[in-house]
């Protein structure tokens, strides 16, 4: 088989294919954000792709959870003097890592930020979500006049901590704040039973509602307004769910994601174009153009991976998470692939074709391009897709 | 970077010979707090505390174990699902004596700072395969949910079982002593608040020993008890433990000719546990390194789990019913005149003072108060004043009663 005869069918293919019109979703490289002794997970992530999150530390110092900060290596940032534990939530595009200090069996929880090098204090509050701005939304904690324990929602600015209104309620959790100033998280309605999601703009509170049931949740939002969380359906499922909010932070839309399998999902992270990341029936998705993506078949085949959560995405279409790796869990990075460019050498020209249809013709698990598992016709017409359209 | 004081005690379960008796200021910090609050007797009138009940009623919570124990993870064996017990116990002190309420109030429950569970555990991914049934999202075995009402039981007190609690809030941090808030409504009015710890722990370390290289924790478990014991597990995960080995925390009777889960658990690794090297080798499986679940006034006073519940060979004893054969008190206590336990009766069962609970006034096994945890201390501080025992007969009795208690359980 020469070079050329290839090439030809590989022309003849790519017409057959864009003749049926056939689609092939982006595919993602897959790396491990590493470990320290246990289990690790990925919360944040930045435009540069540096990456945030917690890993259980070592069995010598108690296992201990310890917030890290990932640059292509980790590295475990300890909690503040006094405490045992740290935990990273957000990262902004200057690799500022914002997280909380805290020991289990203690009621105080300090936020942190950390920025090459050891984590300086930013007061008593738990912190959660923050912009490029310096703000950092999260919970802070109270006691009613009875002194029984509660909690609100606030803002970091500046140097000092506001709590934000809740919505009848005695508990409230801020969990994102976009750069144009909008905050969204989550309060307890009277009586303290069920939370709502919310968005705060100009210090007031609105309820996002729900999709029909009695619950729902805020941990995301973009600058166009466009809020990713959970909300309830009618059938008291919770279901991810986009709420778009209009200009006087109201809820024009709320969009359910359904779900992959079972009757749950969760959405965690939107970027600027919409696409939204979260679980559902232990697999972490990827909501793009209206469909709700099961991420674990857009890696390469054959890897030890299960994806069970992505908790966010940036603008260049990288993905964390954490998922199990031979039964642990751990915290990955996703970057888009050029399929492409099948061969790994940086361009995408006719060798990638050749290299693809010997693989193919070898039944190599790399020719399996759609993921699902089988080396077959479907893959051919899916890869002159991906080569069709370039990188 | 080590903590000093009340918290250097509890992180002291670490790698044998590291740096444990290091830790003894704090735990005698610790011990010094238990015998101020406990050992001085009973005070009897308000001075005692700085705060008083000002609410018509009372309501005091616990859990029934003190820990609820569950996995992360079911895609491989289930060994024990999320499920927790509160019982509440409501009493009027309105009137000249305190009465027991058994009706006529609605007993609210809700744990506002996690309120999710579906997001945090595959549980409701593999129910199905498991038990199956399959069970709505957030929802637990009895049907519960992670906010309701608790039930009369019958036995003068109210509680709510099943609830799919998991140790992880809605910020994502670990507590596996989240606050419960518990609300006494009377016609639409509310009479009494409270808040207690329910607790939940997935800290479980198996691959500590279980790590062999290219598979998982668990894989390893179930090739290792294919290997030993002519089974197929392996090949038909996710595999329900309990459907062999009998456990009566989950009600399966398993097949009578094999050890029961926990005798055979104990039994088999009761002769390995070397191989470790822990201070506290029950915290290589039971919550754990960073939990210490034991963590009451015994913990305080240097009482640690075998001191009561023997080595592991004890507690695999074959002719022991896991989770009914338990230490008793009086085991070690005794004092004149005094009593504990009711006879034949579990601690977390038995009453005294005209049908109030032990744990009304002591608080959950393994919590018994004052506890090194903060959390589990809150509702003695809020309603007394002070941690540790329910001392302040003002807490139910609308006035000091003034005479002495004496500690028997049908002590009036």
């Amino acid at each position: 088989m020469t070079n050329h005869s290839m090439t030809t069918r590989a022309a003849a293919l790519a017409g057959l294919c864009a003749l049926a019109g056939a689609a092939s979703a982006q595919q993602y490289e897959i790396t491990s954000l590493g470990n320290i002794y246990g289990p690790s997970a990925a919360y944040a992530l930045n435009g540069s792709g540096q990456a945030a999150g917690a890993a259980i530390g070592t069995i010598e110092d108690l296992s201990p959870y310890r917030a890290f900060f990932w640059d292509g290596a980790l590295h475990a940032i300890d909690p503040l003097a006094g405490d045992l534990d740290s935990h990273a939530v957000a990262i902004d595009d200057a690799g500022a890592v914002y997280g909380n200090s805290f020991t289990i069996g203690r009621f105080a929880v300090r936020a942190f930020m950390a920025d090459a090098g050891a984590p300086v204090l930013l007061g008593n509050f738990t912190a959660r979500g923050a912009n490029n701005a310096g703000k950092i939304v999260g919970q802070t904690p109270g006691t009613d006049s009875a002194g029984w324990r509660t909690s609100s929602a606030c803002v970091y600015d500046s140097g000092s901590v506001s709590t934000l209104p809740g919505l009848g309620g005695r508990s409230g959790l801020a969990t994102d704040v976009a750069e144009n100033g909008d905050i969204v998280g989550m309060a307890t309605l009277p009586k303290d039973k069920v939370n709502h999601a919310a968005l705060w703009r100009s210090g007031v509170a609105h309820d996002l509602g729900t999709l029909g049931g009695a619950r729902s949740q805020a941990h995301a939002v973009n600058e166009g307004g466009l809020v990713a969380g959970v909300a309830d359906t009618a059938a008291g499922d919770p279901h991810a769910c986009l709420f778009q909010v209009n200009g006087a932070g109201d809820v024009a839309s709320r969009t359910d994601l359904g779900v992959l399998g079972g009757r749950a999902s969760y959405a965690y992270g939107v970027d600027g174009s919409g696409r939204a990341v979260g679980t559902s029936d232990d697999r972490a998705f990827l909501w793009d153009g209206g469909q709700l993506l099961d991420l674990n078949a857009h890696i390469p085949a054959g890897t030890d991976w299960h994806l069970q959560a992505a908790t966010a995405i940036n603008g260049s279409g990288q993905i964390v998470g954490w998922g199990r790796l031979l039964g642990v869990p751990t915290a990955f990075l996703l970057t888009p692939a050029c399929v492409a460019d099948f061969n790994g050498d940086g361009s995408v020209n006719t060798i990638d074709v050749l290299s693809f249809l010997n693989a193919w013709a070898a039944g190599d698990s790399s020719a399996d391009i759609n993921g699902d598992g089988l080396v077959n016709t479907l893959d051919v017409i899916a890869f002159l897709n991906f080569w069709n359209a370039g990188c | 970077m080590r903590t000093e004081g009340l918290l250097t005690g509890r992180r002291r379960s670490g790698r044998k010979g590291r740096g444990a008796r290091a830790t003894w200021l704090g735990l005698l910090g610790v011990a010094g707090f238990a015998v101020g609050a406990a050992g001085s007797g009973p005070p009897t009138g308000p001075g005692a505390g700085e705060k008083t009940v000002s609410t018509p009623y009372v309501v005091l919570v616990a859990n029934d174990l003190g820990m609820h124990c569950m996995q992360q993870d079911f895609s491989e064996f289930l060994i024990l699902p999320p499920f927790n017990t509160v019982h509440a116990q409501v009493i009027d002190r309105s009137g000249e004596h305190p009465h027991i309420v058994t009706s006529g109030v609605t007993v609210d429950f809700a744990i506002p700072g996690n309120t999710t569970a579906t997001d945090k555990t595959n549980w409701w991914t593999y129910d199905q395969a498991l038990l199956g049934v399959d069970f709505a999202p957030d929802v637990g075995l009895t049907g519960n949910g992670l906010a309701g009402v608790l039930s009369p039981t019958g036995r003068k007190d109210y509680s709510i079982t099943g609830v799919p609690l998991t140790p992880i809030d809605d910020n994502g941090l670990e507590n596996p002593y989240p606050l419960a808030t518990v609300t006494v409504t009377r016609n639409g009015a509310e009479v009494a608040r409270t808040q207690a710890v329910v607790p939940v722990s997935w800290e479980v370390n198996c691959s500590l020993c279980h790590n062999a290289p290219g598979i998982s924790p668990g894989t390893d478990i179930l090739r290792a008890h294919d290997r030993m014991h002519g089974t197929e597990l392996e090949a038909n995960q996710p595999v329900f433990c309990a459907g062999c080995h009998a456990d009566p925390a989950l009600g399966a009777p398993g097949d009578p000719d094999l050890p029961t889960f926990s005798a055979a658990m104990h039994g088999a690794h009761a002769d390995r546990m070397d191989q470790v090297e822990l201070e506290n080798d029950c915290y290589a499986c039971h919550p754990g390194l960073r939990t210490q679940c034991q963590r009451d006034v015994h913990y305080a006073n240097g009482i640690f789990c075998t001191d009561c519940h023997g080595g592991m060979e004890a507690v695999g004893d074959p002719s022991r019913t896991p989770w009914a054969d338990q230490p008793r008190c009086d085991d070690c206590h005794s004092r004149p005149g005094f009593e504990f336990e009711q006879p034949g009766t579990l601690y977390r069962d038995s009453k005294g003072h005209s049908g109030v609970f032990c744990y009304a006034c002591h608080g959950s096994p393994h919590a018994i108060t004052p506890t090194v945890t903060e959390q589990d201390n809150l509702q003695a501080i809020n309603l007394q004043g002070h941690a540790g025992v329910i001392d302040q007969c003002i807490v139910c009795h609308s006035q000091d009663e003034g005479d002495p208690f004496f500690h028997r359980v049908d002590d009036d």
